[in-house]
């Protein structure tokens, strides 16, 4: 069986081949002979030796321990930025996006310490794997309430905060979860909910995968997300010729979507552009919306849509787990507090009395 | 004997600010202990030319204890119930890996910092945990100090934000607190 040592030397190897040992113990703080030492299995690595080595050398810590890939691990599909004129997939805010990343794995992991086992396959397994059939699941007029039926009836965890750059699927122990930046863009937010839910129905995952790989993904997301959110047939059933600007604003708001994603839609169904989908999909959506939309002039529905789609959101069962967290006092505050978007101070729960120690009892434990 | 295990720097600092780690060399009393990663950032604090002090703390607390391989696990699960998010990876690796070290091998011990989250995590795990001002009070009640220079060390201290004893904002509530 292999040791950490082993495994150090064998991911040196493999990242930084040719690395003197003296530089790799400098970088994380270590003298050359405990660093050979610890190599060679005559001292052990202190835990903040080890978490150093590990970025050093990019490495997953529960492996570096164990051997084994960590059953808790982040693993994300992500959501390239595509740039229909260049045919360009980027994610250029994925740095800054990894920091709040691995904050959502830390809530998870914080809220659910046991791994879920095998989840991953059988969400591959468990899922109806057609865009028409997840329809279905998701039931009818899913789309204004898209998030809260993912969870309900998918148990998908769908996250919005304003710090990320894009959309992300992800797992975390097995647990699936859909991030999102907060933009107020609801038609943009379905289409990532829809593109992000075929990442994970497909079973997608950035895993050392190369760039036609990623955007062999990125293409079957995007087909996955045309077929969920503007299916083939009800498209197809719509007289193009005839549609009014009120015709148009109705679909666009009960279908959710932008009216440049339907005109991409319609162009690959019909081969064509219809005139009136062209002209308003040149302007921005909300025109459209605002000009043609009938609805109640006292209830502004676009703008109630708008601010949704801008609120900070975690899933309530996230949020409960943290609560009992806290109350137990398995877990601090600030992380609810981050989820609710609050200072820790200012969060009011429920959590354990600490006992305090008497100074006279402390000096006699003590032998004072 | 009861072992004082020092999980994080929050108490060493305080000591090694007021200059007084003679002081908690004597509440110690030879007991002191502390894990690897807390003496690494014991000594990679001692480098600050305001903490150099802290260069004392080796001779209080000896050989640093080094986690075991399952040890190691129990430090990822305890650093969780402690992290927060935009934490750094390393952070509070001290005080779960003296958690680790003292569950496993069942130490009796009490856990001194002043980080209220790592006294938190040590009350769910039955640990009793004291603070700077406890063992202050400690060194009062022994005669190693007199009021005044405690009352002294409690104003540097609030001055470097390190806190105060519970319920002192003035030299009234000093007293009150001292002989309470």
């Amino acid at each position: 069986m292999s040791s950490i040592g082993d495994r150090v030397l064998q991911r040196l190897e493999q990242v930084r081949p040719g690395s003197r040992h003296r530089d790799v113990a400098e970088q994380i703080g270590m003298t050359p002979d405990a660093f050979s030492r610890a190599l060679h299995g005559k001292r052990q690595f202190a835990s903040i030796e080890l978490a150093r080595l590990a970025e050093l050398i990019a490495a997953d810590l529960h492996w570096l321990i164990t051997g084994q890939p960590d059953p808790n691990r982040l693993r994300v599909a992500a959501r390239h930025d595509f740039d229909h004129t260049t045919g360009q997939r980027t994610v250029p805010g994925r740095a800054d996006d990894e920091q709040v990343l691995a904050d959502i794995a830390l809530a998870y992991r914080q809220a659910y310490p046991e791994p879920e086992t095998g989840s991953e396959q059988a969400i591959a397994g468990g899922w109806p794997g057609s865009a028409a059939a997840l329809r279905k699941v998701l039931g009818p007029d899913f789309v204004r309430k898209f998030a809260d039926r993912l969870e309900q009836h998918l148990s998908i965890g769908v996250i919005r905060v304003a710090e990320l750059s894009t959309a992300y699927s992800l797992t975390v122990g097995g647990r699936p979860v859909i991030a999102l930046p907060a933009t107020a863009s609801w038609f943009r937010e379905n289409w990532d909910l829809a593109h992000e839910l075929g990442h994970l129905v497909m079973g997608h995952h950035d895993d050392g995968i190369n760039g036609t790989e990623a955007s062999k993904h990125e293409a079957a997301a995007n087909g996955f997300a045309a077929e969920l959110l503007l299916p083939e047939e009800t498209l197809m059933k719509v007289d193009w010729g005839s549609a009014g600007d009120e015709d148009l604003a109705r679909y666009v708001w009960d279908w959710g979507v932008s009216t440049d994603a339907l005109c991409r839609r319609l162009t690959t169904l019909l081969g064509q552009i219809p005139a009136r989908v062209a002209h308003w999909a040149a302007g921005p959506t909300q025109r459209l919306l605002r000009r043609h939309l009938s609805i109640d002039p006292g209830h502004d529905e676009i703008t109630v849509r708008m601010d949704e789609a801008s609120q900070r959101r975690f899933p309530l069962s996230l949020q409960e787990a943290h609560l009992d967290g806290v109350a137990s006092g398995a877990i601090g505050r600030a992380t609810l507090a981050w989820m609710l978007g609050i200072d820790a101070a200012a969060l009011e729960v429920d959590s354990p009395e600490i006992p305090e120690i008497d100074a006279d009892d402390l000096a006699s434990a003590l032998g004072l | 004997m009861t072992v004082l295990m020092f999980p994080d720097n929050t108490a060493l600092i305080n000591f090694a600010i007021i200059n007084r780690m003679d002081l908690l060399a004597r509440l110690a009393n030879g007991n002191g202990r502390w894990c690897a990663t807390v003496a690494t950032e014991c000594a990679e604090s001692a480098k600050r030319p305001e903490l150099a002090a802290l260069d004392g703390a080796a001779e209080i607390f000896g050989e640093p204890l080094f986690p075991t391989n399952a040890e190691y696990q129990d430090i990822r699960v305890l650093r969780d119930e402690l992290a927060g998010p935009g934490d750094q990876p390393t952070k509070h690796l001290g005080e779960a890996e003296t958690l680790a070290i003292i569950v496993r091998r069942q130490f009796a011990c009490f856990f001194v910092t002043d980080d209220r989250d790592a006294t938190r995590l040590a009350a769910k795990n039955r640990i009793r945990a004291v603070n700077t001002w406890l063992l202050l009070s400690v060194a009062y009640r022994q005669g190693w100090l007199d009021a005044d220079t405690l009352w002294g060390y409690v104003q540097t201290l609030g001055r470097q934000r390190r806190g105060a004893p519970p319920g002192v904002r003035d030299r009234l509530s000093f007293d009150k607190w001292l002989t309470g």
